[in-house]
């Protein structure tokens, strides 16, 4: 038992706030005896919680000096902070995404007092902007990310790094060159048949599936290196999609698909014990045509629309824990390798008047 | 319309699921083991407890159990195909140190010091080639009905948001997950998990058989 309690309380009733607003309110403390306390430290901060590993990140604090608390009326102090602009308030099946603000009470020689409370955080009249604006929270890993000191070290080891990579792929190569073989004729099977395939999504932009590095590459490869285009969307919204190619030759199409997935991805656990949890938010699938002729250099251009569902799932990426968006475009062709592709969605806020 | 957003498993009256994966400090403040005779144990130089058992039985949560008494000595979580730097120190935390290359070991069971290993492989031959007393603890054996509904309700009440009913689990449910999952406490947890997450209000949590 605590020789003090701490409390934090909110100066509104639903802990409800948009971003940029003021999030105020006291942290209350109560103690039975004399407490010498060494510092109290107020926080701002966001967590993961559920199947996954928890990702936590402090976005502000406040740091009071050392405090002497005797028991009778309890002691109040402030607190104020500009509610943060993401992520917003998540609450799935494996995955949530909350706000807090957490007190924490130094206390010499004993188990230090500590609490926190939950707030929500929903999206403001700003929100979409901020989301568009900043694309490579979609995509990059938290621990992808390096400071300046780790990029110069990075730079440092990376001829180090290149020749362990080539030893390696000394003894790998051949496995890797008969995996991208198998990969690289399915497509080319399937695309000698059908033309190069074009999904275009029309939905904004907002960036690349994989992270632009300063690296010179041109044309087709470059855009390789960079994966694919992200497009933006929003809960409630149809995204439209035109799939498009012209036939080399005649063929029969068994089936032309997409399906929209929203999936939950948390990894638990470390090393040999991690796991991967994965749970479907929302799976729902278009027929876009089904025993379709198609005709050589006659050019195809099947148009579909899928409703993304009216639920508060934004794209969200932390090390251990990720909200993924993505349509999947698939053709089947009878005794023929399937084509499929993946176009990445990043699920934004749609705009809200102030 | 998008359902209005309320708090976290509010109508569980529950800040969170308490099945859900939890930070290190955490399992340690929430352990429900018996681990004074082993921290005497390793207080003095000379000595390797080994947590010895499968896949989700307890090991590590009696190492963080331990390692909670001795705060400052070295902790290390041994990731597979990686080199673990273990820091000097007394009494060392090593978890998973069947995943240590066996010279790496070697090295380390040659410190002045004392020893908590969790492993899945019976280390006390290297042990008593080191010259060190060795101490076997099997947590499965330790498992039993009675505890497991203890730990479990030590997990909801953790995660209590304030005064009134939580979540329940009965001794058959319990008993059934034995039944089931045997020592393995971590799939029990995980079953657990999914079924209060699907509870619409507070009572039994019933797990299918």
């Amino acid at each position: 038992m605590c020789a003090c309690q701490l409390e934090v309380c909110f100066d509104r009733e639903g802990r409800s706030y948009r971003p940029g607003e003021t999030i105020r309110g006291e942290v209350v403390v109560t103690s039975n005896k004399e407490v010498s306390c060494r510092g109290l430290e107020i926080e701002l901060l966001w967590q993961t919680h559920g199947a996954g590993n928890k990702d936590r990140t402090v976005l502000d604090h406040i740091a009071l000096g050392p405090q002497r608390w005797s028991p009778g009326s309890p002691w109040h102090y402030t607190f104020s902070f500009a509610a943060p602009v993401k992520p917003l308030t998540y609450h799935g099946h494996f995955l949530n995404v909350d706000h807090y603000i957490a007190a924490r009470a130094d206390l010499p020689m004993a188990i230090d007092a500590k609490t926190s409370e939950e707030y929500l955080l929903l999206p403001g009249p700003s929100s979409r902007t901020e989301y568009l604006a900043a694309p490579v929270d979609f995509t990059q890993s938290q621990s992808a990310q390096s400071g300046p000191a780790g990029k110069v070290i990075g730079w440092i080891l990376l001829p180090a790094i290149l020749g362990l990579v080539a030893v390696l792929l000394g003894f790998l190569l051949p496995i890797l060159l008969a995996v991208g073989a198998v990969v690289v004729l399915r497509r080319w099977l399937a695309e000698r048949r059908l033309g190069r395939v074009t999904v275009d999504v029309n939905t904004p932009e907002v960036g690349r599936s994989r992270s632009a590095a300063a690296v010179p590459l041109v044309g087709r490869l470059s855009s390789w290196w960079r994966g694919d285009k992200v497009h933006a969307v929003s809960p409630g919204e149809p995204v439209r999609f035109h799939v498009r190619f012209q036939p080399r030759g005649h063929v029969d199409l068994d089936r032309v698909s997409a399906k929209l997935i929203g999936t939950e991805e948390c990894r638990s656990g470390s090393g040999s014990d991690a796991k991967t949890h994965k749970h479907a938010i929302c799976e729902q699938e278009l027929v876009l045509a089904q025993g379709l002729a198609c005709y050589p250099g006659t050019p195809m251009d099947l148009a579909g629309e899928l409703l993304v569902p009216d639920i508060e799932a934004y794209s969200f990426r932390s090390h251990n824990n990720a909200l993924k968006w993505r349509i999947e475009v698939k053709i089947e062709a009878p005794r023929w390798p399937d084509w499929s592709r993946d176009t990445t969605l990043a699920l934004v806020p749609r705009a809200v008047s102030p | 319309m998008a359902v209005p957003l309320t708090l976290p498993y509010a109508h569980l009256n529950l800040r969170r699921n308490p099945f859900g994966e939890l930070e290190r400090a955490e399992r340690a403040e929430l352990a429900e083991v018996e681990v004074d005779e082993l921290v005497e144990c390793v207080r003095r130089p000379g000595v390797a407890v080994q947590l010895l058992g499968g896949s989700g039985c307890g090991k590590t949560t009696h190492l963080l159990a331990i390692h909670r008494r001795f705060a400052s000595a070295p902790y290390v979580k041994v990731i597979d195909g990686t080199r673990a730097r273990v820091p000097f120190g007394h009494p060392v935390h090593v978890d998973d140190a069947h995943l240590l290359a066996s010279s790496e070991r070697r090295r380390l069971l040659h410190r002045p010091a004392s020893f908590v290993l969790t492993t899945q492989c019976d280390l006390s031959e290297e042990i008593a080639r080191s010259g060190l007393r060795s101490v076997v603890v099997r947590p499965h054996q330790l498992l039993s009905a009675d505890l497991l509904e203890r730990v479990f309700a030590r997990r909801v009440e953790a995660a209590r948001r304030g005064p009134g009913p939580v979540p329940r689990l009965a001794r058959s449910t319990v008993e059934a997950l034995i039944e089931r999952w045997g020592p393995d406490v971590r799939s029990m947890e995980r079953a657990l998990y999914e079924a209060l997450a699907r509870l619409e209000e507070c009572g039994y949590v019933r797990v299918p058989t």
